[in-house]
């Protein structure tokens, strides 16, 4: 039982370190992240491996603790990866945020026609 | 941090990651099955029945060695667990004094056997999981000094391309959720350093603590220089109880549980080794020694007791703070103490860890390929890099399946079962290099790629249905730890087969030069060009 709350501890971590990024954050609630908020996130994720490493100890005791705690960090990382990466955004969220990212390149307001070469630095 | 430092760090990176790749990569894919030793043991000897007693199973053993070789000048038990297909055993014959010097010892096989939980000797002949375990550091078909070198030197380019590869991932913790889809070679530079970074406190200790366990013949100055004689190293470093003069009494040898239970309690953990000096003589001896499992410190502790009467006789010393270091960092390399979760992250990690090298040397030829003037003819050195990635990305792991399929259909009676086994593998994987060289690369991928898929399903079918017992079986008898290799290999096989499904789906891009032309020259510009 210690343990899978040491692993949510560490997946519940990550997830709230990709959140505090304004591309995860705002691709999956639509809006900007200030940078206040971003700081609660971060406090919060760090507190939250904090609670894995005592979670881990309980579990596997002080020797191979924190070995667990190394890996269930890895393990957190990886599945938050992929679930920031790979799992689709909601419809509203999708149009939100393609109406976001073309008020972000576009800021202008001016129709762009598709095929038009446009130069990019560092090309 | 001065550009020009970065770009020597860049090119550091990419030939110490390149040179010995492959060599890396069946090292990964060996290291992580070895995780599952014992379970890999259990799934390629599906037909012995379960251990559920350990004490029961070892005297099991004991009854039947002191049949099969009951006059024996030493007898090897390694302890069954729950997890073992049964007990390892291994004996040493008395010494022939009319034999004729030079002559060649006896094969191991004719003194060695696996008796399973029932008593009787395992007819399935296999080295199972314990190939990987032995491949991934002995490698196969050449001396094994040899083979520790090249995977010395191996890791130790492991070692300068990760400590490189921090140095040169400029965003490392900006960059760290990010995965660019469906962009080429930033993808590939996406995947190669989340597999890297999300799991780099895994490869910094597994590369480290796996060059420590071949530091002695690595950097062998330390003990030249503290030891002359070499016996003396040895003997400081694995302590022995001296040898046993045989009296040619006959005496009852104590029963063997009996000496695990007193070594268990006064180690303070499960015994993993048993070693029987003169069984059946008045001199008779045994040592246990504790289990690698029982702590982080993987160094055996040991205690001799006098086989006829059960006293104690000899313990082994303490060991000191840099053997205890030692064996602390092959503990920690080796995951033995771990349960079955710590087991688990030790294997997502080694498939990161494979993944990553992968990844690293499908890479670089992603980058060249992107700068080739002409890709029709690429020079000689993308051909080799690009060919030999086929041959051990997708032909070692198709090797590895014919490994498994070569373990179900041999039949048992067959000589030498196991050599040819691992026979199967190789020469599956020589084809597998055959075909690299023989297809296009795409096809090439996604043959072997497909193929291994293919078999791997096959496999599992086979065992539900023909087999018996298979994933099903497993299933319906709570027998998970099988099951579950059923399960990893079925996901391995839609993992791999979905990468061949994206080969074959993948059209090549033309190369940055051209699309550059195509950018600078409108197609209405084209026409007045033209």
């Amino acid at each position: 039982m210690t343990a899978i709350v040491a692993a949510l501890c560490a997946l519940a971590a990550f997830l709230l370190f990709g959140f505090a990024t304004d591309r995860h954050h705002e691709l999956r609630f639509g809006h900007r992240l200030t940078r206040r908020h971003a700081g609660w996130y971060r406090a919060t994720a760090w507190a939250a491996i904090a609670a894995c490493l005592l979670a881990s100890i309980g579990a596997w005791g002080a020797v191979f603790g924190p070995v667990a705690w190394v890996g269930l960090i890895m393990a957190g990382a990886s599945a938050s990866f992929l679930l920031l990466n790979l799992v689709p955004e909601g419809p509203a969220r999708r149009s939100n945020h393609s109406a976001s990212k073309r008020s972000t390149n576009n800021r202008s307001g001016a129709v762009i026609p598709t095929g038009t070469p446009v130069c990019v630095p560092g090309e | 941090m001065t550009r020009s430092f970065r770009k020597s760090q860049s090119t550091l990176h990419t030939w110490s990651g390149l040179l010995l790749g492959w060599v890396l990569f069946i090292i990964f894919v060996a290291g992580t099955a070895a995780y599952w030793r014992d379970t890999l043991n259990r799934w390629m000897r599906p037909e012995t029945p379960r251990v559920e007693q350990p004490m029961q199973a070892l005297q099991h053993a004991q009854h039947f060695l002191e049949r099969k070789a009951p006059g024996a000048k030493a007898w090897f038990i390694t302890m069954p667990t729950t997890e073992t297909p049964g007990t390892f055993a291994s004996w040493i014959p008395q010494p022939d004094p009319n034999a004729p010097k030079g002559k060649r010892p006896r094969r191991r096989r004719d003194t060695s056997v696996l008796i399973d939980a029932t008593g009787t000797p395992v007819a399935r002949d296999t080295r199972g999981g314990d190939f990987f375990y032995r491949f991934h550091f002995d490698l196969h078909y050449m001396p094994i000094l040899w083979a520790r070198w090249l995977v010395g030197v191996a890791s130790m380019m492991m070692l300068v391309a990760i400590l490189t590869g921090i140095v040169i991932h400029k965003k490392i913790f900006r960059d760290f959720f990010t995965l660019r889809r469906a962009k080429g070679q930033r993808s590939w530079l996406d995947g190669h350093n989340a597999a890297a970074v999300l799991g780099l406190p895994f490869h910094l200790m597994i590369t480290y603590t796996g060059l420590v366990t071949l530091s002695a013949m690595l950097m062998p100055w330390a003990a030249i220089a503290n030891y002359a004689d070499r016996t003396k190293l040895y003997a400081s470093i694995f302590p022995e109880a001296g040898d046993v003069i045989r009296v040619g009494h006959d005496a009852p040898l104590g029963d063997l549980s009996q000496f695990v239970r007193d070594g268990e309690r006064r180690l303070g953990g499960p015994i993993g080794f048993i070693e029987v000096a003169e069984p059946g003589d008045a001199a008779a001896r045994v040592i246990v020694t504790r289990a690698s499992s029982a702590g982080l410190v993987t160094h055996g502790e040991r205690i001799a007791y006098d086989g006829v009467t059960g006293r104690v006789t000899w313990r082994s010393p303490p060991p000191d703070g840099a053997r205890t270091t030692y064996s602390a960092m092959i503990g920690v390399h080796a995951g033995r103490f771990g349960d079955t979760t710590l087991r688990w992250l030790y294997f997502l990690c080694g498939i990161g860890g494979t993944l990553m090298v992968a990844s690293g040397l499908v890479l670089w030829t992603v980058k060249r390929r992107e700068k080739l003037s002409d890709p029709t003819r690429p020079p000689f050195g993308f051909h080799v890099v690009e060919r030999l990635n086929i041959a051990v990305i997708a032909g070692f792991p198709f090797g590895c399946a014919m490994f498994f399929w070569a373990n179900r259909l041999l039949p048992l009676a067959m000589p030498m079962r196991g050599d040819r086994e691992v026979a199967w593998l190789f020469m599956a994987w020589g084809l597998a290099v055959v075909l690299s060289l023989g297809l296009r690369p795409r096809h090439g991928w996604m043959k072997l790629l497909g193929g291994t898929a293919i078999a791997l399903f096959a496999l599992v079918a086979y065992d539900f249905v023909v087999m018996r017992p298979g994933l099903g079986q497993w299933i319906l008898a709570g027998d998970w730890t099988l099951a579950l290799v059923d399960g990893v290999l079925l996901v391995i096989a839609a993992a791999l087969a979905w990468v061949a499904f994206r080969v074959r789906a993948h059209r090549n891009r033309p190369p940055r030069s051209a699309r550059v032309r195509a950018h600078a020259v409108s197609p209405a510009d084209e026409e007045t060009v033209a």
